[in-house]
Parts: structure tokens; sequence; C-alpha cells
């Protein structure tokens, strides 16, 4: 019996009295995974994964790591362990985009010292990973929206960290590119990293075939396989409005579209 | 920035140098090269002596205190601005944010109302500086939010206070006498430093340099945002409170040395950007010596332009407040 890598148990938190963000929320992840997680806006999902990247500490519950208590790590341990790819949002500073992965080095980098040449080869192993070696000199702030999402990807990977957060990350990407961040995840499973990730559409959940979640608006976390959970009747009650689910054939697969308007 | 187009310390040492010896030689008494090697030389050596004692006074007593206060208090300004802008993600702040200065000048008003000597008026500028600052670092802990915006607001309100108390000295004290000494005060000037102002500040501040040069790479981290550094493990909280305190400290010793300065924490980082770029590991060592060097070129003007010592932050803006716009000039494609 394999451990999870990442496990969540009977979670709840909130941030004022009068309302419970979510409460007995329970999960396991275990490497390889994918875990997606739906939900309508201000549910609470950027909320959990804060949380689980110990950011945020939960009003009650525990998250293990490697069968570990969070609390038990230190910060820089904790960072070695999760990685974070934040929303696509802009940098004040103009760093390289070789200078901005670099800082995903950081976990293994005392504090009176800098990136050395090894960091530096695994800065560039990452870039070549993602086929983005031709935007290694290039200044951050002046690249795409799609561009920045794989320079942060990069960041994530010199992490060297076993379990993947996204923070919506196809939110502010052309059709091209979420697709693009969609085959990463899938290969990024299937390097072994386990991954969670959050989205607004259900149709991304069936794509990658993962495991799912949804939390709702009133806290009610629901989990299982994408198969079992992606259903008309449940998103459509999700999102409040007509879904439909269907096999598409010259797609060859499970699709989940809304009907016509 | 590429490494091919970066600005090589080397060349910013070696300027920083030749500024500093020509501001050995030059001045009302112009000393030679020569004889300013000669004098340098003679502490380490013997040489015979070709120069006059008036010369040598003028080095040991007048110049070589002064331009190490210049150089001292260059540079402490110039890592400090880059210091406050990478913690708080923003390019247009300066050593001031959290309240030092105006804490420094009302701790100075009330030694100069009290007709107290230059040791007082120093070391009440250090803790008037030090206090408002600890101040502001308290009011988001008051107010339970020890967020960048919290701090930043808090040191708005407390250089609020303290600017208003200034103003309340100000209008109380002589206007024949007193007053005249504050405005100088506030002004900035060097022209009064001798080695007993700047060894009582030469530990703290060195100190201060070593620290804040150790650290740099990790301020890059801060100037990602309180979340993602978090992300990568930074101790947040820990590594902004080492980097403001030691800002601060730099900034005191740099106000009781020469008064306060502006312009220079928040223009010779840019200056320093466009040079070696955003990357801290090299924009604060090149901070010090681009503020070093700058503070040497002002002071120099300073003393000998006219027959009297121009304050410094009159010049620091003339030259200052253009070159800016010129840096901005340039940079204007990207604004």
């Amino acid at each position: 019996m394999t451990i999870p890598c990442l496990s969540v148990e009977n979670a709840s938190f909130q941030y004022d009295a009068d309302r419970l963000l979510f409460h007995n929320l329970s999960f396991q992840l275990y490497p390889g995974e994918i875990l997606t997680i739906l939900g309508p806006n201000g549910a609470g999902k950027s909320t959990l994964l804060d949380c689980i990247s110990g950011i945020r500490k939960l009003l009650s519950g525990n998250i293990k790591i490697d069968d570990t208590d969070l609390s038990q790590y230190s910060r820089k341990t904790l960072a070695k362990k999760i990685s974070y790819v934040p929303q696509n949002h802009t940098q004040t500073y103009e760093f390289t985009v070789r200078e901005y992965v670099a800082m995903g080095r950081a976990p293994y980098i005392s504090v009176w010292n800098s990136p050395s040449e090894k960091d530096y080869q695994l800065v560039d192993n990452a870039l070549a990973q993602l086929g983005i070696t031709r935007l290694a000199d290039k200044i951050y702030t002046q690249l795409s929206g799609g561009e920045c999402q794989q320079v942060m990807i990069a960041r994530s990977l010199v992490q060297q960290a076993k379990i993947i957060i996204f923070d919506e990350p196809t939110n502010h990407l052309d059709y091209g590119n979420q697709l693009k961040v969609l085959r990463q995840i899938k290969h990024l499973a299937q390097d072994g990293y386990s991954l969670i990730w959050t989205t607004h559409v259900p149709d991304h959940a069936l794509m990658l075939n993962s495991k799912v979640a949804i939390l709702e608006r009133n806290g009610i976390w629901k989990t299982g396989l994408a198969s079992e959970l992606i259903t008309e009747n449940q998103i459509s009650q999700l999102y409040d409005a007509k879904i439909c689910q269907t096999y598409v054939e010259k797609a060859e697969r499970e699709a989940c579209i809304p009907y016509r308007l | 920035m590429k490494s091919s187009k970066r600005i090589p310390l080397w060349l910013l040492i070696a300027i920083t140098l030749l500024v500093f010896c020509w501001g050995m030689c030059w001045g009302r008494y112009q000393i030679s090269i020569h004889d300013f090697i000669s004098v340098l030389l003679s502490k380490v050596m013997s040489i015979p002596e070709t120069w006059s004692q008036n010369t040598e006074n003028a080095v040991w007593i007048i110049r070589f205190p002064r331009l190490c206060g210049a150089f001292l208090v260059g540079a402490a300004l110039a890592m400090s601005g880059a210091t406050y802008q990478g913690i708080f993600q923003n390019p247009l702040v300066s050593p001031d944010l959290l309240g030092v200065s105006a804490g420094a000048c009302v701790g100075a008003s009330i030694a100069i109302l009290q007709g107290w000597g230059s040791a007082a008026i120093q070391i009440l500028a250090l803790i008037g500086g030090l206090s408002a600052v600890g101040i502001t670092t308290l009011i988001p802990r008051f107010f339970r939010n020890q967020s960048n915006l919290m701090l930043v607001l808090a040191g708005m309100i407390v250089s609020g206070f303290f600017s208003s108390m200034q103003g309340l000295l100000k209008y109380i004290a002589d206007p024949d006498t007193q007053l005249a000494q504050i405005t100088f005060w506030t002004m900035g000037s060097l022209n009064k430093v001798g080695m007993n102002d700047i060894l009582p500040v030469l530990m703290p501040m060195l100190l201060g340099m070593i620290v804040l040069v150790s650290i740099r790479w990790q301020l890059n981290l801060l100037s990602l945002g309180e979340h993602d550094a978090k992300t990568l493990g930074v101790n947040v909280a820990a590594l902004r409170g080492v980097s403001i305190l030691t800002a601060t400290i730099l900034t005191a010793c740099s106000i009781c040395l020469a008064g306060t300065v502006g312009w220079v924490g928040l223009v010779i980082p840019h200056l320093g950007r466009l040079l070696v770029g955003t990357n801290n590991k090299y924009l604060i060592p090149a901070s010090i010596f681009l503020g070093a060097a700058f503070m040497i070129i002002i002071d120099n003007l300073a003393r000998n332009l006219t027959g009297n010592d121009i304050p410094l932050s009159i010049l620091t803006g003339f030259i200052g407040a253009p070159a800016y716009a010129l840096m901005l000039l340039r940079q204007r494609s990207q604004v």
C-alpha cells in the first residue's frame, strides 16, 4: 500500500466567523496523479491551494506530505516538496527569463549565496524541457501571456518539487496555449509529478481524465474520477447552466459542452 | 541583463577612486596629485617631506574625512534605496518611505532649539530617525495587518506626523539663528565632518553594507511579492525585517553625518538598473560605488562652486531631477 504523497484530512477554513469556506474536506494524491478542482468563483479554491502549500493555516484538520504533517516541515523543506505556479501576474522588475527561473532554486540556496553554475544548468535544462530556450535572455516583463506561463512552469520545475500546484493556469491564455498547458500537465504526471490545478472549464477535466474535486459555494466538497463526477446533472447544477455531456466520436473522447444558447 | 551588456564593477570602483582623488586635489587650497599621494604614503612608509604642514592638514583633517563621509553617505543611501525598491516592489520608493528622514529632522531640530552642539544634534537625529521607523513598524502589528501596503501606509502616517512636528519646531525657532541652522541641516552638508564624526558611525555602516551585500540575491525573491516568495521557501517576515532594519540603520547613520540628502536613494538605483540590470546580485554592489561616486562629485561641487558651501540637497536635486528625466527619456519605450 503506497503512501499518498499528499493527504488532506477533515480540513476546514474560514476567513470570518459567519462563513465557513470549506469543512470536512479530505482527499489523497499519489505520485503521477492529477487532481482537477472545479468550482464557482469565490468558492475557496485558491484558499485551499494556499492551505495545501503552507501559506495559510487551516482552522482544523491536517495536511500531510509524505506522511509527515505540514507543520513539521521548515519553510525551505516544504518548498522542496511543493511548488506553486501562480496565476499570471505582472512583475515589477525586468529580470531576464534565466534570472527569473533561477529564483526557483531558492529552497536550495543559503541566505548568503546566489545561484551557482549548477543551478543555472538546471535552469537551462528546464527551459529546454519546455522548449523555451529561445526565451532565456529575454526580459520577463516583455513576454506574452503564454510565454510567461511557460516560464513560471520552468521555475516550478527547477524547484524539483514532486507536487506542483497550479492556480487557474488557463485563465489568461488563448485557446491554443490553454491546450498546451493541459498537455504539459499530462506529461508532467507521466513523469511522476503529482499535480493539483483549478479550472473553470469542466471539459478540461474530461480531457485529462484525472481525479476531480468539486468545491461548491456552500463549502461542499466532492471527489471522484472524472468519469464519475462530471455528469450533466452535477455540472449543470454547479454552474447553473444547461450542460450536455456526450461521447464525441470525431474527437474520440467524452466532452462536456453547453447547449445551444 | 546579458552579462555582455553589463557595466563591470571594476569600472565603477575605478571611477569612484578617480573622483575621490579629484576631490582630494581640487579646492580653494590646491593640492597636486604628487603631494596628495605622498601624504597618503607617508602614513605607511617614511618619505622625505616635500609638502607643507598646510597640505598635510588639508588632506587629513579636512578633505579625507569629508570624502570618506561622502563615500559612506552616497553608498548607504543608494543601497537603502535599492533595498527598499526591491522589498516594496516599487521603483518609486526612497529610503524616506518609513519615516526615517522626518524623524531625524525632528530630532535634530530639537537639539538645535536647545542650543546643543553638533554631537548632540547627530545623536538626537539618529534617535529621531530610528524611533520614527520603529513606530512605523509597530503600526501594522497593532492593526494586525502585516502586509507591505500596511507598512507603506504606516510610513506615510508617521512621516506626515513628524513633518508637522518639524513645522511646529521651525515655527517656534528663532528666525535669526536657529531657523537658519535647522534649514541648513535639513538640506544636508558635509562641511564640518571630521574623523571623530565618521568613526562612531563607521562600524554600523560597514556592518550594514556587509549584511545587505550578503543577502542581496534574496532581495530578488522579495521583489516577486510575498505570496511567490513564501512558496519558494523564503521567510518573508524575517528577511523583510532584517533588510528594513539594515537599510534604516544605513540611512539613519548617513543622516547623522550629512543631514537629510534627497534624490540619491531614489535615482541612483535606477541608474544602476540601466547599467547593470535588475538583478540585485549586481545592482547592490553597483549602487555602492555609483552612490559613492555621485555623492563625492556632489560634495566636490558643493564646496568649490561658490565661496560658501552649497547644501547637498540643492545640488542633488538640480542634478538628480534632470538626470532622472533623461533616464526616463531613454527608457520611455518601456514605461
